[in-house]
């Protein structure tokens, strides 16, 4: 079971790709929309989910907590979704929210700025003048938003497994290397590759649970599962919010051992 | 059948993904340094092409028209070596050294910056520091040169089909890839390709004629070839220049164009420019 991720601008065929590459392999379509659909079963709006994925963070964002939270929240759907099935998810960020590991793909495709103003125009019904626009903002917006959350590049094609250009080739063809890939890939069901999945879908809803419960939900920490074996780093705002990390994690199914040792008390005002 | 040009960073694997590719298909491979020696035989006096690829933008400043002999030479060596339509290049520059060339898979390899100091400690008996500070260089040389020369960013993904991350992915298998997608009708070596690849060799080579001959040799050339009529279009040389030597007239260039073997007409125009930039 493994999971293939595509990343794109707007308008560049990814989803046209991912439909190829699931008939192809046999895998299922995932896309933004299951994902957030899934996440809003806890209770937040999906509107605000989908703002939480698509908007950079401003300067002055009161709300970066909330930010944190909602995309705890998609994680968790994301690797909920992606556990126990062969997908394809051609939705934001796949390839940041899922970690890089032997269990994932990560594609990215390019197409020529023609390529998407024909589709944009198109699908959106827009002039070429406002389908220029429209692709500069979009890709403006999301080269912020992964730089604010995640540090990096969108661009920067280190983030990827495959970058595959559609200056000479049509998605159709662009299909095939990907496929070979993962067919090539330690995507044969392999032990490892299903431990990995296995270890972020736990460590995802360890970090949702503890986002969603009151006396915890203003931390921000980071989790790894390993086996069943959980730990969990960051900082805590009063002492007492210790016996409830313990809490809350020691009742997330799935989990067999804690370890807080890198859960630092909080600091001195 | 194609064409594929490798880039990389130095100890990323280029050279056994090569050899992988030419072995799995049955290709030709052709590197840099029997290239350079293929352009020599051009008539391309060896100091001129000798160790320059690694030279800073700086020094090319100066060098001018000597660096035009010398791109002009490669392109046309490597354009001579593509006419079968097979070819694995694995050297410097391949994919704009060839244009928009039909049936070219541009393919760059990256991989993680510890897998190549790794490399470079064990190949070059580096210490970790060393190795660090080579690749750094040698990247950092090669951004500035393809910058200077080309005007392209060495690293952006756009100037290449398909760029392989060999973080988690092998040799092997970036090379099942590559062999996978030349089975693509796209990359069919058809007559008209092949038509193609002759009229871009032969092109270069009046390039090169042009560029060799001393009474030309100060002015940029584009060159168009339709099976053996060519058409040149002239520009004057780089500004900053102090001294402009005289331009030789249109007869002139005409009768050194002539000389080339396969060159059957040919038309100068020295006022027009073609719009595509050309080395």
């Amino acid at each position: 079971m493994a999971v293939i991720t595509i990343s794109r601008g707007s308008f560049s065929g990814g989803k046209m790709l991912a439909e190829c590459l699931a008939r192809k392999l046999g895998y299922r379509c995932v896309d933004r929309d299951v994902i957030v659909e899934r996440a809003a079963a806890s209770g937040v709006s999906q509107h605000e989910l989908m703002d939480a994925l698509l908007k950079p963070p401003s300067f002055l964002d009161r709300f970066q907590h909330k930010k944190y939270v909602y995309l705890t929240l998609i994680q968790a759907a994301l690797a909920e979704e992606v556990r126990s099935d062969r997908v394809v998810y051609h939705g934001n960020a796949g390839h940041l929210l899922l970690k890089a590991g032997p269990h994932l793909l990560r594609v990215r495709i390019i197409a020529p700025l023609e390529f998407r103003l024909a589709m944009a125009q198109d699908r959106l019904k827009l002039s070429r003048h406002e389908a220029h626009a429209y692709i500069e903002k979009v890709d403006q917006e999301r080269k912020k938003w992964t730089h604010y959350l995640y540090g990096v590049d969108w661009g920067d094609p280190a983030l990827y497994d495959l970058v595959v250009n559609l200056e000479h080739v049509t998605i159709q063809d662009a299909c095939d290397p990907v496929a070979i890939l993962a067919r090539k890939r330690c995507f044969q069901l392999t032990a490892g590759c299903q431990s990995a999945l296995e270890d972020l879908a736990l460590a995802s809803r360890v970090k949702a649970s503890l986002a969603m419960n009151g006396p915890t939900s203003d931390l921000e920490v980071e989790v790894a599962a390993n086996q069943g074996s959980v730990s969990v780093k960051g900082r805590l705002f009063a002492v007492d919010q210790f016996a409830e990390v313990q809490n809350v994690v020691l009742k997330v199914p799935g989990v067999a051992n804690l370890n807080l040792d890198q859960l630092s008390p909080p600091n001195r005002a | 059948m194609a064409i594929i040009t490798i880039s990389r960073g130095s100890m990323s694997g280029g050279e056994a993904f090569a050899e992988c590719l030419a072995a799995t298909l049955g290709y030709p491979s052709l590197s840099r340094e029997v290239l350079v020696e293929a352009a020599a035989k051009l008539g391309v006096p060896e100091e001129v092409l000798r160790g320059k690829i690694e030279h800073s933008a700086r020094f090319w400043e100066r060098m001018t028209s000597d660096r035009r002999i010398y791109l002009v030479a490669l392109q046309s060596a490597l354009a001579d070596a593509c006419l079968s339509g097979d070819l694995v290049y694995h050297g410097h520059a391949g994919h704009l050294l060839l244009g928009d060339l039909p049936n070219v898979l541009r393919v760059r390899l990256i991989a993680p910056l510890a897998m190549r100091i790794r490399a470079a400690m064990e190949r070059q008996e580096l210490s970790y520091e060393a190795a660090r500070e080579y690749i750094r260089h040698v990247d950092e040389e090669r951004i500035r040169w393809t910058k200077f020369v080309y005007g392209v960013d060495w690293r952006d993904p756009r100037n290449y089909d398909l760029v392989i991350n060999l973080r988690n992915i092998t040799i092997e298998t970036a090379c099942t890839i590559v062999s996978g997608a030349l089975t693509l009708p796209a990359y069919e070596t058809t007559d008209e390709v092949k038509k193609k690849l002759r009229d871009f060799a032969l092109g270069c080579r009046v390039k090169v004629a042009l560029a060799a001959n001393a009474g030309s040799r100060a002015m940029k050339f584009t060159v168009r070839a339709d099976d053996g009529r060519v058409e040149v279009f002239g520009e004057v040389a780089a500004s900053g220049v102090l001294v402009q030597p005289a331009r030789p007239g249109e007869e002139e260039i005409r009768l050194i164009a002539k000389t080339v073997e396969g060159v059957k007409e040919v038309a100068v125009n020295l006022r027009k420019f073609a719009k595509f930039a050309d080395t």
